[in-house]
């Protein structure tokens, strides 16, 4: 598992919302990307945890409070999304699922919703612009009802 | 320079939720070489000046701390004034942004497009981009304003439109039937194996159907509807 050293800016950064993203592939190459990407918000904090399989993901949501997961749509040990999603969910991790994947154009992509995950992006669209536009529009922004 | 939609076109149908449409929004920005695009609803502006954006896409890693969820605009402000008006595409120069856009010293594209759009039911929203001046030429700025149009209208029918006869969908259904179970959003999730963003999203998708305006409102019509007993 690797953790961000997300102390190192804590002085200028601490006015802004703190996120903890669980990301999940089975290349840790991708890891380094991640981080790179979640290093330049300007509006939070992102604290990432790596980790390359769904059982290590499992025990992440065990160990602590992840506000989003970023999930690679093929792992090792399970075919996509559709297999490891409802293992996401049912650890009762109720909070957003995204799908990373460098193709999103298979039909069953089209299916997301059905399966749990709250949406999909492909790996060449993610940037620093799109990665800041999920976190305030799945992690940041919640919205709560009145009469809740 | 072709007179072909570009290929991210055939994503429209399959856009389902906002993320979708920030993703063919953002391509259409790359296709285009637009530096920053921006969705306003104007039909309560002049008399809210405080617009709150529908869609910003920041198409430019030095931009990416460039706020626009709310834009305030004066009632004086020529470019705005203009969109209330015209029904038509509009090009403007450096000198009229920068002395009606007070944040464009920060961007580097020197032209501004403006694309006006009226939906049947009289609501009223523009695009406001950012470009440089290879991307204004005509018929450039047409197929742009195009694309835009053909995304605005999906975007508006899935996720703004208010519908007079309302669908409701067998998930949201679901959620009707849980909620008058007295479960909370959280519960729900737990329930159907969905995030709770999720379960707010049908929840509002619910509200809008059935005109309501809080959850026991919507579960008080959906059992007078006999959409739940």
């Amino acid at each position: 598992m690797m953790k961000s050293d997300d102390q190192t800016n804590d002085s200028v950064d601490v006015a802004k919302p703190k996120v903890t993203i669980l990301f999940v592939d089975d290349n840790p190459e991708e890891f380094i990307i991640m981080q790179w990407l979640c290093n330049g918000s300007e509006h939070i904090r992102a604290n990432l945890v790596c980790v390359t399989d769904i059982e290590k993901a499992c025990e992440s949501l065990e160990a602590q409070n992840i506000d989003i997961i970023l999930l690679d749509n093929k792992l090792h040990l399970n075919d996509d999304f559709r297999t490891s999603v409802p293992v996401l969910r049912s650890k009762n991790f109720t909070g957003p699922i995204g799908i990373v994947s460098s193709s999103i154009e298979p039909e069953y992509f089209q299916e997301f919703e059905q399966y749990g995950a709250d949406f999909r992006i492909g790996k060449n669209e993610l940037d620093r612009n799109s990665l800041g536009f999920i976190l305030d529009e799945f992690a940041t922004n919640k919205r709560e009802f009145l009469d809740e | 320079m072709t007179n072909h939609l570009p290929d991210c076109m055939s994503e429209l149908e399959r856009a389902i939720n906002r993320l979708d449409f920030y993703r063919l929004f953002k391509a259409l920005c790359v296709e285009f070489d637009v530096e920053l695009l921006t969705l306003f609803e104007m039909n309560n502006w002049p008399e809210e000046e405080a617009t709150e954006s529908l869609m910003v896409v920041v198409n430019s890693d030095e931009h990416i701390n460039l706020d626009l969820d709310t834009v305030v605009v004066s009632s004086e402000n020529e470019i705005f004034s203009d969109l209330r008006r015209s029904i038509f595409h509009k090009v403007w120069n450096s000198d009229q942004l920068s002395k009606n856009i007070d944040f464009c010293g920060q961007i580097t594209k020197s032209y501004g497009l403006t694309i006006p759009l009226h939906t049947q039911n009289g609501r009223h929203f523009r695009f406001w981009l950012m470009l440089d001046e290879k991307s204004v030429k005509t018929h450039q700025a047409n197929m742009i304003a195009l694309c835009l149009k053909m995304v605005f209208e999906r975007f508006f029918n899935e996720l703004l439109a208010p519908t007079s006869f309302p669908v409701i969908s067998p998930r949201e259904l679901e959620v009707i039937r849980w909620s008058s179970e007295g479960k909370t959003s959280i519960e729900i999730a737990i329930i159907l194996g969905l995030s709770e963003h999720t379960i707010n999203s049908y929840t509002t998708k619910i509200l809008q159907k059935l005109q309501v305006v809080n959850r026991a409102q919507m579960v008080a019509t959906a059992i007078r509807m006999g959409l739940i007993k």
